[in-house]
């Protein structure tokens, strides 16, 4: 058999592209290794939401997808295969490629020949999984996925795997099962956070048996009536065995990358995750073989369907731009010069050095999540204390920073950018920026600036160096130039440190001085035998000063109260800012004086001492905004809830009588507003956003109601909760008994699914007077603080 | 930062309050003698209608506070206000009333309204007393944590009296099933304990009273005393600490309990006094212009 093109996977990509080699009635073959298409697709779990990122990309598929249930994903590209009468054969795993364009040979598993012109490889990552290599293991009630976890009831499961899904599979397992989650190492390392933060909770109240640091020696058979079989399990204490009704292992899997070696394409390097080489057409080292999809780099459904739809276009000829061309042109229209995208894209990499070193596609990606402004001179961008993290770039004009608090006052010009230091730390903005001629700005978004920092090096050390180089000029000496502290930032070096590390110990041998560049740091001293927090450093703060007085051990000990990262100068580089400016000597001397007095104060009362340790032990050294109580003017009467549920359509945000306390203080649970947010991180719907005065909010149209953040809040300050009713108006509900009472809320009315959405608290955004939560209060108990302010309420 | 709302804004509204109450003093003086003092004249007339719309200010408190939509002010400014405005009543009043008092509604008002203002001031004691004493009882734990804590032991403690005597058993899952964590509005006032036990030879039929888990643990105690040793003082060792301990967290919830509610049983006295002091009020004021 002979076809125009053989199309090697049916995932997205495949799919899509065999679907529009048959609607152009192009002959083809669509080849698949599994029994069903999209096998990637079909191993999620069931029910789970699929995404369809990015949102600003039209699809350019014959196929269907949008954002929905796998289940549907599933059915409409089936559709799409019956509809288009696709030429596709399942279990069918190509095991070998031979040949060149026009006659390339593909050997399947069951020695069959396919015989084709062109060839579409996508098969993915995914790659096989990982089989359980043990004596006896080849039986079907070990299984590699897991279908529906509520189709089993009252079993003895074993799922073995310490990744996401097999954690996600033990947590659904275990509502009905007994299940035992088997790590092969002594702890849950490559997990996401909230997955680990589920199962370990899950293995602690005793929901899911773990065993640690064990590996399947061998399958037996039953030794229990209605169980399957017993698995023997090697462990550091010996031979363990349980028998059980099924296994579902979850061992990640075997990687492409041989066999794509095998047919020909080369890579550029040999790093696990490095991509194949491909010309911008998407074909390969050998010609006549194209790879599209997640194997070529681009692991979004859309994309690769995209890729799918252009791929044969390339092959037949004919040239396409790719899909998100409009866009970018449109938002390239801003510009003065009206160029197409590609020169556009050009010029603004010559123009700009950091965006000379993205890939093509980041850039597109990068001019797509971008405002482009144009501005006229004399503009405000943003102004001191304002919350914002969005980072600018300067495409053309040039704009003026500057502080107030530190004096500092500095010009950035075209090529330049500004807004790394809230970017990095999540603070408030430290300068106003104002534009002195007419300017084009590219403002982007945290997340995409984060997205491109870590996957280019060089954009991220770029921006790393700027950043420290202006941070020394911040804080240390605002009257030197930035280009003549160019030699001291490329001296300092960057250090993370995790909440709870120590950056040095009472005693140390050190002389570096520590600038915080994100996070919070608690300064404790010994105290009859143990420490005690004396003080709390804030981001844009130093820790550290001993370098300059020439004592060689350290006074105190330095804690990350939350995580850290620091610039960390050596006592030569400090040298160097102060023969730059003498005058810092004083500075520092002064700074320390301050110190003294706060420390004074805290070391006076050691209660006080206590009561800081404690709030730091609750996670406030990460709060921009927490609500605390006061225990002893609290009378308990929730008014507090209430006008939190009533001016929230009947939901309340805060949980009064939860949250730890200590002496007087009581940490309730509701939103403390982090300074980087863990919901925010891992938002698949963009939906969690942080408003100018620094409330972090959910945007109830855009939120998908995955739970995830929910689940990565370590304060349960977030709940899911079903769209709620309007308010009864107080009076008809006082006089009349009509409708609720305040605070109470209630379902809608009518039938149909009801979808939960992530709910929390958002400062009270858009009403004025502030929370409604401590206006509220009648005996004075609730108050809202920020870190600064901590020690000033003890 | 953390201010009690009586001296809100540097107690606002105490001088507030007392000047209020200097106009009053300075109102009944400008009376001339000729006439008695009373309500019945211009100047009663008046400090009478400040008095009402005082009245009217004050009960409108229950309704500033739901609403919670309200920005421009603070609740607890109200209620520095409604404290400090509500005391001046006193004088004021008492000052219309110029010292005729009887048995008629006019002297009602005047008793009820005295009423509602002395059972604020018990709400003013206990809610500037209790919620440190509450606190302090509580020890940074919620009571839901203690509960929890106490299904813990009780279920511990079921497991350990599983293997004692059917006696004790029955005695010690009687106490368990039979205490009382609460009773009605005054028993709580009072500080009464209902919980109950069985307890075996104590004379008479049916379940004792076991305040404060006291006749449960004297009766485990006696049957560690007379236990030959062994296996059973064992276990009957273990029960008596784990019913201390089970004791000790029942001390701190009842306590909360009894607390919690001392704080705000008075507010069922103020608000329906408050009712009440309005009906008469009506009266009061309907009766007056009848007479005029």
């Amino acid at each position: 058999m002979r076809f125009k093109v053989a199309i090697v996977g049916s995932g997205p990509g495949g799919l899509s592209a065999a679907a529009h080699a048959a609607e152009l009635g192009v002959s083809h073959i669509l080849l698949e290794g599994a029994a069903a298409h999209a096998n990637t697709i079909q191993r999620y779990q069931k029910g789970k939401f699929v995404m369809a990122e990015p949102g600003y990309l039209p699809l350019r598929s014959p196929i269907e997808f949008r954002e929905g249930k796998r289940e549907e994903l599933l059915s409409w590209w089936l559709d799409g295969l019956n509809k288009y009468k696709v030429n596709v054969r399942y279990g069918s795993e190509v095991t070998r490629i031979k040949g060149k364009q026009g006659e390339f040979a593909l050997t399947l598993a069951n020695g069959e020949t396919v015989e084709a012109e062109f060839i579409v490889l996508g098969i993915g990552v995914q790659g096989n999984p990982r089989r359980v290599e043990a004596p006896g293991a080849a039986v079907p009630w070990i299984e590699y996925t897991l279908d529906d976890p509520d189709a089993f009831k009252d079993e003895t499961i074993i799922v073995i795997g310490a990744g996401d899904a097999a954690i996600e599979n033990a947590l659904a397992l275990s509502k009905q099962n007994r299940v035992i989650i088997v790590n092969r190492q002594d702890q849950f390392a490559r997990a996401k956070e909230g997955n680990l933060r589920g199962i370990l909770k899950a293995i602690d109240d005793g929901n899911v048996e773990c065993l640690y640091s064990a590996n399947v020696a061998r399958v037996e058979p039953a030794t229990v009536a209605g169980k399957s079989g017993k698995v023997v399990f090697k462990t550091p204490s010996g031979e363990t065995d349980v028998d059980c009704n099924r296994v579902i292992a979850r061992l990640g899997a075997v990687p492409p990358r041989k066999f794509v070696e095998s047919c020909g394409v080369t890579f550029p390097s040999p790093e696990a995750n490095a991509l194949p080489e491909l010309d911008a057409q998407y074909q390969s080292s050998v010609p006549g073989l194209y790879v599209i999809g997640a194997l070529a780099g681009y692991p979004l459904i859309k994309q690769a369907m995209n890729q799918g739809y252009e791929v044969i276009e390339y092959m037949l000829g004919r040239p396409v731009k790719p899909a998100d061309n409009d866009l970018l042109q449109e938002r390239l229209n801003v510009l003065p010069v009206k160029l197409d995208v590609e020169p556009c894209l050009k010029l603004l990499r010559e123009r700009v050095p950091m965006f000379g070193e993205l890939n093509p596609l980041l850039l597109r990606e990068l001019v797509l999540e971008s405002e482009i402004k144009s501005i006229p001179a004399g503009t405000t961008v943003y102004r001191e204390g304002d919350y914002s993290t969005s980072f600018f770039t300067i495409v053309d004009g040039e704009v003026n920073v500057a502080a107030q608090a530190s004096g500092i006052s500095y010009p950035v010009r075209r090529g330049g950018f500004f807004g790394e230091g809230s970017l990095l730390s999540g603070r408030r903005r430290t300068t106003t920026v104002t534009t002195t001629q007419p300017s084009i700005l590219f403002e982007t978004p945290g997340r995409t600036m984060f997205k491109l920092m870590s996957s280019i090096a060089s954009v991220k050390d770029g921006i790393n160096f700027i950043s420290a180089t202006r941070a020394l000029k911040e804080r240390f000496v605002p009257g030197v130039a930035e280009k003549d502290l160019r030699a001291v930032a490329a001296r300092a070096k960057l250090k993370s440190f995790t909440r709870g590390a120590t950056i040095y110990k009472e005693g140390d041998k050190g002389e570096e001085i520590f600038l915080i560049r994100r996070g919070t740091v608690a300064i404790a001293r010994a105290r009859d035998g143990k420490d005690s927090v004396v003080r709390l450093v804030a981001a844009g703060q130093y820790v550290g000063e001993s370098a300059l007085l020439r004592i060689v051990s350290r006074t105190e000990t330095a804690r990350a109260a939350v995580d850290v990262d620091a610039i960390v100068l050596d006592r030569d580089g400090f040298l160097e800012l102060v023969r730059k400016d003498p005058q810092l000597v004083k500075r520092v001397q002064g700074d320390l004086q301050q110190r003294a007095a706060v420390e004074a104060s805290l070391q006076a009362d050691p209660r006080k001492a206590e009561v800081l340790d404690f709030m730091l032990g609750a996670g406030l050294g990460e709060a921009t905004n927490a609500l605390l109580i006061d225990e002893s003017l609290c009378v308990g009467c929730n008014n507090c809830e209430i006008a939190c549920a009533s001016t929230h359509n009947g939901v309340s945000r805060l949980n009064r009588a939860a949250g730890p306390s200590f002496s007087t203080v009581h940490v309730p649970t509701v939103c403390r507003h982090c300074e980087t947010p863990h919901c925010m991180k891992d938002c698949p719907a963009n939906a969690i956003s942080r408003s100018k005065d620094g409330a972090v909010f959910i945007n109830q149209e855009t939120c998908i109601g995955c739970e995830r953040c929910k689940n990565n809040c370590p304060y349960g300050a977030i709940k899911m909760s079903v769209p709620q009713i309007k308010q009864t108006g107080l009076w008809s509900w006082l006089l009349f008994g009509a409708g609720n009472a305040p605070g109470q809320g209630g379902y809608p009315k009518g039938g149909g699914e009801i979808k939960k959405k992530a709910v929390k608290c958002d400062l009270c955004e858009g009403q004025s007077g502030g929370p409604a939560c401590v206006r509220s209060c009648p005996t004075g108990a609730a108050l809202r603080f920020g870190p600064s302010r901590f020690t000033e309420m003890l | 930062m953390y201010q009690s709302f009586l001296s809100y804004a540097r107690a606002r509204y105490f001088w507030v309050a007392l000047f209020l109450v200097v106009i009053s003093v300075v109102i009944y003086s400008m009376q001339s003698s000729v006439t008695p003092r009373n309500g019945g004249t211009w100047l009663g007339f008046t400090l009478g209608t400040i008095g009402l719309l005082v009245i009217g200010w004050l009960t409108y408190f229950g309704v500033r506070k739901r609403r919670y939509r309200a920005s421009k002010t603070q609740v607890e400014g109200w209620l520095s206000a409604h404290v400090y405005l509500g005391s001046s009543l006193l004088i004021l009043a008492t000052l219309h009333t110029g010292g005729e008092i009887g048995w008629n509604i006019h002297t009602a008002a005047y008793v009820l309204m005295i009423l509602v203002i002395f059972s604020g001031f018990y709400g003013v004691y206990v809610y500037r007393r209790y919620p440190m004493v509450i606190a302090q009882n509580r020890g940074g734990q919620s009571r839901e944590m203690y509960l929890q804590q106490l299904a813990a032991v009780d279920t511990d403690l079921r497991r350990t009296v599983g293997a004692a005597g059917p006696r004790v058993r029955d005695a010690v899952l009687s106490a368990i099933d039979r205490t009382a964590i609460g009773a009605g509005s005054i028993d709580l006032l009072r500080g009464r304990d209902l919980s109950l036990a069985e307890i075996p030879d104590a004379g008479g039929a049916g379940p004792k009273p076991n305040p404060g888990q006291t006749r449960i643990i004297a009766y485990l105690s006696e049957q560690l005393a007379s236990s030959p040793g062994g296996k059973d003082a064992e276990i009957l060792q273990n029960l008596v600490n784990q019913y201390a301990r089970r004791k000790a967290l029942l001390d701190v919830i009842a306590r909360d309990v009894r607390l919690q509610w001392k704080m705000r049983f008075w507010l069922f006295l103020h608000v329906p006094l408050t009712f009440a002091l309005w009906g008469a009020l009506l009266g009061h004021a309907l009766s007056v212009f009848f007479y005029w």
